[in-house]
């Protein structure tokens, strides 16, 4: 099997702090990895290294074997609702990966219809609605229609259950393995706090720990 | 406007008349209503009225446009980049504490007696008022956003156009909002300090100087309203055009 995110040895330094120290992972095709640890531990800041938000200050990256960013890769960040546009309308806010690519309005409109098409609940939304006016779960779907409108190879998500309750999890949940059945989506790298997204989406778990972690400076001391 | 508030205002002009018309009260500075519309007709007549209306409209726009697109550029400038706001902070202070007035004379002595001297101090203040308003809203841009479309590899210029420029534009209209009392009243008050041969600015003067109260009264009123008329102007074009919730 292929691999997809090859990290290895990332480090990372902001403000004189070392976030990530020689962080090494693979993400292989077909692959769904949860991504976890504590607050602090970087892993945000190790999906910026990845999307290629923030270059790395050590060790090296490659998505699908090339550096990011990565036009493969499709994100869904932390607080979805707070990252749509406001001043854009659904349809607009899905289409804007599309036309940061400079995809023609007809291309635009035969992605759309393809996205929704593919993802199911995503007819409950109205494409002319106003994104502020949709409730936090149907905000979260617009968000994953937009990572998925380029038909990207690899999803990665930050948190992106953070604020949902029980019920609207295991609905996402059930949403997410419609799309990984139906060959929408093969390979993902999801960053989550709770048991539950690993239990349900991820066929891999690799913990990232702070540099401060005590596990972290025990395992440096043994090396 | 209500019928309630309709009759409030005719009884005050009634009232303003009264006392006027009846000799009640009588000073060199009190115009009657009378006395303002006869002052207002042969303004209009004369064509008078139209040509220091439309000079003192000209200047400020000239200046609110001008103030607006330095105040803008500076404002990113200061906004987006720590380091140049350490080193504009304390001469932009230093700016902001002198009144923008008084760099009149300065300006007289670069641009020589004539338009530019008074645009360009209209210019300054408006700068001033939109630069501050411009670099705070920049500070305080959402990460969320921000983040993502660099997640999405968007260019520089795409970041302006798809969120930049949405985003600040509330934070702009406040701005012009505020930039348009400024732009007037340093346009009025050049206007009546060096000369200008038109302009409300230069009616209130020579009204002033020829003891002619009435057409004081109306170069007064004529300028509250052309303020009133150009903030409420700002603030529909707002309403029109940022639909969503900032």
């Amino acid at each position: 099997m292929s691999v997809c995110i090859a990290a290895e040895d990332v480090t990372v330094r902001i403000g004189g702090r070392t976030v990530l120290d020689r962080v090494t992972l693979e993400l292989e095709t077909g692959q769904w990895l949860a991504l976890v640890g504590r607050n602090g531990a970087g892993k945000s800041t190790f999906l910026d290294v990845v999307l290629g938000i923030r270059p790395a200050d050590g060790g090296r990256v490659r998505v699908n074997g090339r550096l990011p960013p990565s036009s493969d890769v499709g994100f869904v960040p932390q607080h979805a609702g707070a990252s749509l546009l406001p001043w854009l309308d659904v349809a607009h806010n899905v289409a804007l990966p599309l036309v940061l690519r400079g995809a023609s309005a007809a291309e635009r409109r035969r992605a759309l219809d393809a996205v929704w098409e593919r993802v199911p609940r995503a007819s409950r939304i109205g494409r002319d609605a106003r994104v502020h006016d949709l409730s936090g779960g149907e905000q979260q779907l617009v968000a994953f229609l937009r990572a998925l409108v380029t038909t990207p190879s690899i999803l990665v998500a930050d948190e992106p259950f953070a604020a949902f309750d029980t019920d609207a999890r295991s609905e996402a949940h059930a949403a997410l393995h419609a799309l990984r059945d139906a060959g929408a989506l093969r390979t993902a790298l999801i960053v989550t706090h709770d048991r539950a997204d690993v239990e349900a989406l991820a066929d891999a778990v690799h913990t990232l720990r702070s540099v401060d972690d005590p596990q972290t400076r025990r395992a440096g001391r043994a090396a | 406007m209500s019928p309630a508030r309709i009759a409030a205002a005719l009884a005050v002009v009634a009232a303003w008349a009264g006392v006027t018309e009846s000799g009640l009260v009588r000073h060199r500075a009190i115009a009657s209503p009378v006395g303002l519309l006869r002052a207002l007709g042969d303004g209009v007549t004369s064509g008078t009225l139209l040509l220091d209306l439309g000079s003192t409209t000209a200047r400020l726009l000239a200046g609110l446009a001008l103030g607006l697109a330095v105040g803008i550029v500076a404002g990113l400038g200061v906004g987006g980049s720590a380091a140049l706001a350490r080193w504009l902070e304390a001469p932009l202070e230093l700016l902001r504490a002198i009144p923008p007035l008084l760099f009149f004379p300065l300006l007289l002595l670069v641009f020589g007696y004539g338009d530019m001297a008074r645009v360009a101090a209209a210019a300054l203040a408006v700068a001033l008022v939109v630069s501050l308003h411009v670099a705070a809203g920049v500070r305080r841009l959402p990460q969320t956003r921000a983040r993502f479309l660099r997640a999405l590899n968007a260019t520089r210029w795409q970041r302006v156009r798809w969120h930049l420029a949405y985003e600040l534009a509330p934070t702009l209209a406040t701005a012009t909002q505020h930039a348009i009392t400024a732009s007037l009243v340093v346009t009025v008050v050049c206007e009546m300090l060096a000369g200008a041969d038109h302009g409300l600015g230069a009616r209130a003067i020579a009204a002033q100087v020829g003891y002619d109260a009435p057409d004081m009264w109306l170069a007064l009123l004529v300028t509250g309203l052309l303020g009133v008329i150009l903030t409420r102007g700002a603030a529909l074009l707002e309403r029109r055009v940022i639909t969503w919730p900032a």
